[in-house]
């Protein structure tokens, strides 16, 4: 992340510490927390995950993070994504008791340790998801659409194939091909944030 | 290998990276990859998963569920918030009617919601029909006359519940407690002061009393119930023979039925109550034996 960008984090942390920046605090991280979510529902239940579902996660989750000792926190985003996966698993493992109609079927709202390690790496994830959305515009208007049809909102390649008259494979390909344009203007990206740390 | 069977590799990666991602497969390995390809293959998973399931972004703030529960943004004017199927309310009163065997149905309210809530649910059960009112703030001056408007406009209900989004604080007010009443033996006494409990519980309490105790109907034997009934119906049907018998009616057919009354077959009697109780003779088909007997007596 960009000195300028953690210069912003530190801010928004230093208003959370004083609890007056919930807004800004939420607008920030409302996004990583609606992702990881997402994944974590769908991790479980091993489906596309109803919107309301990832607003209640999101919800619980927020709440945790404001609760939390920000002393205790290494990172403020790694933190949030942590908490909303694991409330997104919690929550998938309550979709799928619901689903076989076993009697009690209450959220279990498991205990939850985030370890300094599952921060960092939370973080860093958030990282290569910004410095990847800023490099969207490297890619050609197909390749765009296919990445964010097929990775960021889960559809299916074969299907997406047959509604445009394409084979699988010329989508693998097209696919792999967005994929690592994406990958050098991040790690160029990465390493010019590197450069300016260092 | 051959520029397209690296190629090929890296998508099959790529697509067990997404199944992974999905909960459908394990977590792809790269032990089969060449090492030349590794480096490279682990940085497009790497962000084939910082990129997953990334959208739907968040809606504008006025239009974000999460922010309004939050009370970082207002609901636009004249739009009521729905209620659904996650909302921690919903969520508790299923909680609730399964606890109680189903026996309590619910939908979101329509029609009339008090200006200062953000939603409604109508919960029913056999007896008792009760409007859940969402309200952001519990923590303003509630009393119980608060509810007085909505029993006017819904004289159907019989209790109103103020909760609060979470469910973790509600209160379920009655109509006499929302008014000024008259105890007898004490003094005028004017609206309750609302206590505040979780959802479930004061919904359920609420519930619990009128809600038929069907396991313990269940429980009682046939013939406790029957035994107890017969010395009732024996006692019943003597106290209307004596009472025809003290009887003394100046018209000629009212002396007629007295005598009829006071001579007939008492255990006759009790076997026509007894089927009728366990249905097994109609009205027509009682009145044709009572019409036998008559005729007997008159022949």
């Amino acid at each position: 992340m960009s000195s300028q960008a953690e210069e912003e984090l530190d801010a928004l942390v230093a208003a959370w510490r004083a609890r007056d920046g919930s807004e800004m605090l939420y607008l920030e991280l409302r996004d990583p927390m609606r992702q990881a979510a997402r994944q974590g529902i769908r991790r479980i239940t091993r489906e596309s995950p109803d919107e309301d579902d990832v607003d209640n996660v999101v919800l619980r989750a927020f709440r945790e993070v404001l609760a939390k000792d920000s002393t205790e926190v290494r990172s403020v985003v790694g933190f949030a994504r942590t908490v909303a996966y694991r409330r997104g698993m919690d929550r998938g493992r309550q979709i799928n008791r619901e689903k076989k109609e076993i009697r009690d079927h209450k959220w279990v709202i498991h205990d939850l340790h985030v370890s300094s390690k599952d921060e960092l790496a939370a973080a860093e994830t958030e990282r290569l998801f910004r410095h990847a959305e800023a490099c969207m515009e490297q890619l050609t208007q197909d390749q765009r659409i296919l990445i964010e049809h097929i990775i960021m909102q889960q559809h299916s390649l074969s299907e997406w194939a047959i509604a445009r008259g394409t084979s699988y494979e010329a989508g693998r390909r097209m696919l792999l091909r967005g994929l690592r344009t994406l990958r050098r203007c991040v790690d160029r990206n990465l390493h010019g944030d590197e450069e300016e740390e260092l | 290998m051959t520029r397209d069977e690296s190629e090929n590799l890296l998508s099959d990666l790529i697509d067990s990276q997404l199944h992974y991602l999905r909960g459908e497969g394990p977590e792809p390995s790269l032990a089969d990859l060449p090492s030349r390809h590794r480096a490279e293959a682990q940085r497009l998973l790497h962000l084939v998963e910082a990129l997953a399931d990334s959208l739907p972004a968040s809606p504008p703030l006025s239009e974000d569920p999460v922010a309004i529960q939050l009370g970082l943004a207002e609901a636009t004017e004249g739009d009521v918030w729905p209620l659904r199927n996650t909302d921690p309310i919903m969520v508790s009163v299923q909680e609730l009617s399964h606890r109680l065997g189903g026996a309590i149905h619910s939908e979101v309210a329509s029609g009339h919601i008090p200006d200062d809530s953000c939603g409604g649910l109508i919960c029913h059960s056999l007896g008792e029909v009760v409007f859940v009112v969402v309200v952001t703030d519990v923590d303003e001056p509630f009393s119980s006359r608060h509810a007085l408007p909505i029993f006017h406009d819904h004289p159907e209900l019989s209790g109103v519940a103020f909760c609060n989004p979470d469910a973790t604080r509600a209160s379920v007010v009655t109509y006499n407690e929302s008014v000024e009443r008259l105890i007898p033996a004490r003094d005028w006494e004017g609206p309750t002061a609302l206590v505040w409990e979780p959802l479930g519980i004061v919904l359920g309490r609420h519930f619990e009393r009128s809600i038929p105790r069907w396991d313990e109907v269940n429980r009682l034997t046939l013939a406790d119930s029957v035994d107890f009934l017969k010395i009732e119906i024996t006692r019943a049907i003597e106290e209307k023979i004596d009472e025809a018998a003290r009887s003394r009616p100046r018209l000629a057919h009212k002396r007629h039925a007295r005598d009829f009354v006071v001579n007939v077959n008492k255990l006759k009697v009790q076997s026509w109550v007894d089927a009728v109780r366990g249905n097994r003779i109609s009205g027509d088909q009682l009145a044709a034996e009572i019409a036998d007997v008559c005729e007997a007596v008159t022949s």
